[in-house]
């Protein structure tokens, strides 16, 4: 058995995001502040409070927009930002949810309104407890290019 | 660690015991009564999976593992009493949001039960020279 003789060394780097991991944060808290909103207004509205409504829709219909802004954050985060790329993965993921969670919302079809819904909720929170824990900070691995 | 596999078990199948409800919930919702003699029964059971968990994460604690196990089940029993008083008394504002918590709670101690930190003893022997 031959040994293959030492290729010239691979140098990686691993990038912090610092920066675009602070702007990805804002986003984030803000997505999971008004997603976890919706539940505590859709059990108002049940117990009767009518005008829990007039806040749950309105938001539902929005939180899109701000997952929007958060997968541009997410992008940033992953270049030039250097960290990983499933945040941004997730947030699409976020987006196609949320859009279809107000499709069976205006529908009244709660069957998959409430399951959707509490799948939405663990999500972004996760994702917000995550973009603050050390994991996050640390940066992917990255070839240096001579 | 055996108790850690029996843990993961018990937490699998707590999770996805925990999971059904919502769809259960969302179900009757839609006008189906059928869920709702599946979702009251099924609620009760998650208490009683909940108390069979605390004892197998109180000895996988005093086994070598992590105690956090055992407090994060403590907690999910406390959550699902109360999530069954508020069901029964039909306090929505509160049974949503404690339901989500309890799924958010509940699957990411069973994920965690997977992970390799859970396998990790809190203690390792130590080798005293002679």
């Amino acid at each position: 058995m031959t040994v293959a003789p030492p290729a010239a060394a691979k140098q990686f780097t691993y990038r912090r995001p610092r920066v675009t991991l602070a702007l990805l944060r804002i986003p984030l808290i803000i997505h999971a502040g008004l997603v976890v909103a919706q539940p505590i207004l859709a059990g108002y509205f049940l117990s009767g409070e009518a005008d829990a409504m007039a806040a749950h829709g309105p938001i539902g219909s929005s939180l899109f927009l701000i997952a929007m802004i958060q997968l541009f954050a997410a992008i940033l985060y992953f270049w030039p930002g250097g960290g990983r790329a499933w945040p941004a993965l997730i947030t699409v993921g976020l987006i196609v949810a949320e859009l279809t969670q107000v499709v069976f919302g205006y529908q009244q079809n709660f069957a998959v309104h409430v399951p959707l819904g509490t799948a939405i909720v663990i999500t972004a929170v996760w994702l917000t407890v995550w973009s603050f824990r050390p994991g996050a900070r640390r940066g992917r691995r990255q070839e240096v290019k001579k | 660690m055996k108790s850690l596999v029996v843990l993961r078990v018990v937490a699998a199948v707590h999770a996805v015991t925990v999971c059904l409800q919502p769809v259960l919930a969302g179900a009757y919702l839609n006008g189906s009564s059928a869920a709702m003699r599946m979702h009251e029964p099924l609620g009760l059971g998650t208490a009683f999976v909940s108390l069979g968990q605390m004892l197998v994460a109180t000895i996988y604690w005093r086994s070598g593992g992590r105690g956090s196990a055992a407090l994060v089940t403590l907690l999910l029993l406390a959550a699902e009493s109360f999530q069954i008083g508020m069901g029964y008394s039909r306090q929505l504002a509160l049974h949503i949001p404690v339901g989500i918590a309890i799924v958010a709670i509940a699957c990411a101690l069973a994920v965690w039960t997977f992970r390799p930190a859970a396998a990790v003893r809190r203690t390792t022997p130590i080798e005293v020279p002679a």
